[in-house]
């Protein structure tokens, strides 16, 4: 038996021990394959809507990559550790250290070849299903499967060159240690995890600085670098000091600790928190950054959808070139009357006024667009407007879009010498679609035409239609009348600019509901869609990361075990012992993430201002979404490890 | 009643060479009683500390720990009577590395949901009792081996078992710590009349006990009492070991699992 023999026979023959090694390796060539394979495909490359993707691909490529060279080398570094008493025994027998770098680097390119060819070949499966499934989230027609030699390329010298450095790497790792370490190195016991107040209080400042900073109101991007430096520096110490001091100081509450199996496994998992603390901080940073963009996609779409249902016209026609007016409404017109379908459309002539010395107060508006009285009232039934307070030369009724409110005393304007009193209060999400002002004031026609004398008068035309009421596919009729109107309104734009005659002055502009709601919808359906991929891959490693952790301290495990039962532990009781300690380790960066990202997105979202959503719901539906997630790696991880420990059960 | 009555008893493992690990034993441990088996390797002392443990099954006949039969509970009651009836010594400890001394000594308690103070108050007894309240708050691995074989010691006893099973409990230890761990052994016995069934190769350690019996090749061989003086109880340990056949230096080997 030569050598590369002895190496091979060495994978063959103790499998148990590699499978979880290769198997997380592999992983992690499939996912990068599959991505790969999307970013090459020759569709894609020539897409309008893949040039957006492709960039945010290329991004999480890298980002896989990276996660793929930490990942590799924290198994290998576990998995070495692991079969210290065999590298002791090799070195008794004699074996030189040259021919044991030969044995480790001879194995790691055996596993590393392996999981390249099963990780690809898993890819070239998934692949197809990958396709299927991104571009239906993206919203592009199906993707044809093709024969990707690029990405199979790409991926092999890529992990081929992962595996090669990190085998020399790991040599580092074996090279310094003495034989008798080597042999008891693995039943040495373990000190115990030590943690250092003033790191801790440390963390606990950084973590609060953190939050405090992001909770203010404005954010300079100094700040929320400083804010983001500090979070993640602060969730490290958190792991790897706060967790242990914590459950230190949970140990001394003997009337908790000691009950039941809670001895057990309180003290096992805080040796355990200790020696994965930054694995733990990995996952949780990067569960984080995918809560919170998911979050915030989540949050984009939301508002979204509900600005398109707030506002209850399909077409918005703004007039700044009024001899245009008929012309261009039958052109609007027509497509609807072509297909049959009913509209209304309705005149609102506005004037947009600021008052004078505008209150920089944000959460006073300092714009009012007015509005007569005669042609809302066209509306009361549609916008559900309340019967108007009877109106004078000098009172006005306002109509507010949020929470922001115009000053109590009698109103002073710009350009115009009109005092104006409201007398009554009306709130209506985006003021239904008629105008995007903070606020609207609903004055009688003689006051309006006084304020139209001295401040510019615009007509507007917008059009509600029954049958449209729905979000928009984009097939429907909606938004095919929609894209077609969108067109011409282009062209009517660019044709103005281009003549440039009046360059002071603006096109009219047609704002189609659907139309936007749709080119929203598609920006966020690709953040959406890499967000969550993303995050899964994140999951499913840290899953598999743990997993194999566990499973490399299995016989450690074992042993304890089978002490314990020998002394009357039962096999429930291992059960509950083993299941509480894994579920820490799993679950435990869910929830604070979830925190992490409940205190950046609240903010966030504020000062982008969308107003329609409801931070908590999103925050909860993204972390639960993980949570599901890693539910069922848990319950396989669970359940394997229960099986192996239960064999040692007597 | 007899703490212990074994009648019968065979253990025979089948396989291409089938070995016939125990046969025909007989063996009956009275309340209070400190008994020592005693042989050379692979004469199934083990296998019958196994079985008495009810880690092993026999093939026939019939193991009784106070008047019942722990083969005909289930699998949980089964870790429940060990937990409640036995306590165990083992030659390397199984002390838990992740727990303290003092924790390690109640683990049985709290798997039993016993009040906590009423556990503070038998760990504060038995520390006593051993000597060992010092290094209640120390990690096992700060501490000497004889000091963790006492702690597992107390373990063993903290849940006040019928029957107290030790395994080697001297095979890893220096002679002083074995001198130490033996005389524990022998005050519980006295003091609390704890029923001790101790297994070993150590002559030395086994003229503590208050009986002896010998099995050679899976069968009884004989069986010997204590008089007054232990060191005259050694001498003849001794004698007997060579008479029934075994070598000197057999006996003073450690016997590795």
């Amino acid at each position: 038996m030569n050598f590369p023999q002895f190496a091979w026979n060495n994978v063959r023959r103790n499998r148990r021990a590699y499978t979880a090694y290769l198997f997380s390796s592999a992983f992690m060539v499939m996912i990068f394959f599959t991505f790969a394979v999307f970013i090459y495909h020759p569709e894609i490359r020539q897409a309008s809507m893949g040039k957006m993707t492709l960039v945010s691909m290329q991004v999480a490529a890298y980002v896989v990559i990276i996660f793929a060279v930490f990942f590799v080398l924290y198994s290998i570094s576990a998995f070495l550790k692991a079969r210290n008493k065999e590298f002791g025994i090799l070195m008794m027998l004699g074996a030189r250290a040259g021919q044991m770098n030969g044995l480790i680097f001879l194995e790691n390119m055996i596993i590393g070849t392996v999981s390249i060819v099963t990780g690809i070949a898993g890819g070239l499966l998934l692949s197809k299903l990958f396709l299927l499934f991104s571009t239906r989230m993206i919203g592009m027609d199906e993707l044809a499967f093709y024969w990707p030699v690029k990405a199979i390329l790409l991926t092999a010298g890529c992990f081929a060159a992962l595996f090669m450095a990190i085998s020399l790497f790991t040599l580092l790792f074996i090279r310094k240690s003495r034989v008798l370490e080597l042999l008891t190195g693995s039943s040495k016991p373990k000190r115990e995890p030590k943690a250092s107040i003033w790191l801790s209080l440390l963390g606990t400042i950084l973590l609060a600085v953190s939050f405090l900073l992001i909770g203010k109101a404005a954010l300079s991007p100094e700040f929320l670098m400083i804010a983001a430096f500090s979070g993640i520096s602060g969730t490290y110490f958190f792991y790897s000091q706060l967790s242990v001091l914590l459950i230190r100081l949970l140990q001394r509450n003997r009337k908790r600790v000691w009950r039941g199996t809670n001895l057990l496994w309180i003290s096992e998992i805080s040796y355990k928190l200790k020696d994965n603390a930054r694995m733990l901080f990995l996952v949780t940073i990067v569960t984080s950054i995918a809560c919170i963009s998911a979050g915030f996609v989540l949050a984009v779409n939301q508002d979204n959808k509900q600005q398109y249902i707030n506002n209850k016209f399909a077409l918005s026609y703004d007039v700044f070139q009024p001899k245009l007016i008929d012309a261009e409404l039958a052109v609007i017109d027509q497509p609807m009357q072509e297909a049959g379908i009913a509209y209304q459309r309705y005149r609102i002539d506005s004037v947009l006024a600021m008052l004078q010395d505008g209150v920089h107060d944000p959460t006073k508006s300092s714009d009012v667009e007015f509005v007569r009285a005669s042609q809302i009232s066209q509306l009361a039934a549609l916008l559900e407007i309340p019967p108007l307070e009877p109106l004078s030369g000098q009172t006005a009724v306002a109509v507010y879009a949020d929470s922001k409110r115009l000053p109590e005393q009698p109103l002073k304007l710009e350009g115009t010498e009109a005092s104006i009193t409201i007398v009554q209060e009306i709130s209506m999400r985006q003021l239904g679609g008629v105008s995007e002002a903070g606020a609207m004031l609903i004055v009688d026609d003689a006051l309006y035409n006084k304020l139209s004398a001295d401040l510019r008068s615009r007509p507007n035309f917008i059009y509600h239609v029954p049958a449209w009421t729905e979000l928009p596919s984009r097939q429907d009729e909606q938004s095919r009348i929609g894209a077609e109107l969108y067109t011409w309104n282009q062209q009517q734009i660019d044709e103005y600019f281009g003549s440039a005659s009046e360059s002071r002055n603006f096109p009219n502009i047609l704002t189609i509901r659907s139309e936007k709601y749709l080119s929203t919808k598609d920006t966020t359906s690709v953040f959406s869609f890499i967000g969550v991929f993303i995050a899964l891959i994140f999951s499913i490693s840290m899953a598999s990361f743990l997993y194999f952790k566990l499973y490399t301290e299995l016989s450690a495990d074992s042993r304890t075990y089978r002490a314990l039962s020998k002394i009357g532990l039962s096999s429930r009781e291992m059960r509950a012992a083993a299941t509480k300690q894994i579920a820490f380790l799993f679950f435990m960066p869910i929830p604070i993430s979830a925190i992490q990202t409940l205190v950046v997105l609240k903010p966030l979202l504020g000062q982008i201002r969308l107003a329609y959503f409801d931070v908590y719901t999103v925050t909860f539906t993204v972390a639960l979404a993980f949570l599901a997630a890693q539910a069922i790696y848990f319950i396989i991880a669970r359940s394997r490890y229960v099986r192996a420990l239960q064999k040692m059960m007597i | 009643m007899s703490i212990l009555q074994v009648k019968a008893l065979n253990k025979v493992y089948p396989g291409k060479v089938v070995t016939h690990a125990l046969t025909d034993i007989h063996l009956t441990i009275e309340p209070g009683e400190f008994v020592g088996i005693m042989g050379p390797s692979g004469s199934g002392k083990t296998t019958l500390l196994h079985m008495v443990s009810t880690i092993d099954v026999p093939s026939s006949g019939e193991v009784l720990i106070n008047g019942s039969n722990p083969y005909q509970l289930r699998t949980k009651e089964l870790a429940l009577f060990r937990r409640r009836e036995l306590g165990f010594v083992f030659q390397d400890f199984n002390l838990l590395d992740t727990l303290t001394v003092a924790e390690n000594i109640v683990l049985p308690l709290t798997l039993d949901n016993y009040r906590l103070p009423e556990m503070e108050e038998r760990l504060k007894q038995i520390a006593g009792r051993l000597n060992i309240t010092s290094i209640l708050n120390k990690r096992t691995y700060e501490i000497s081996g004889g000091q963790r074989q006492r702690t597992a010691i107390a373990r063993a006893v903290i849940a006040a078992p019928s029957l107290l099973l030790a395994d080697e409990p001297t095979g890893a230890l220096d002679s002083t710590s074995a001198r130490m761990v033996m005389e524990s052994l022998a005050d519980i016995n006295e003091q609390q009349g704890t029923t001790l069934m101790l297994v070993t190769h150590d002559p030395l350690a086994a003229s503590y006990c208050q009986r002896i019996v010998f099995i050679k090749d899976g069968r009884l061989a004989g069986e010997i009492h204590r008089g007054e003086n232990r060191q005259s109880f050694f001498q003849k340990i001794i004698d007997t070991l060579s008479f029934w056949g075994g070598h000197r230096n057999e006996f003073s080997s450690v016997r590795v699992e």
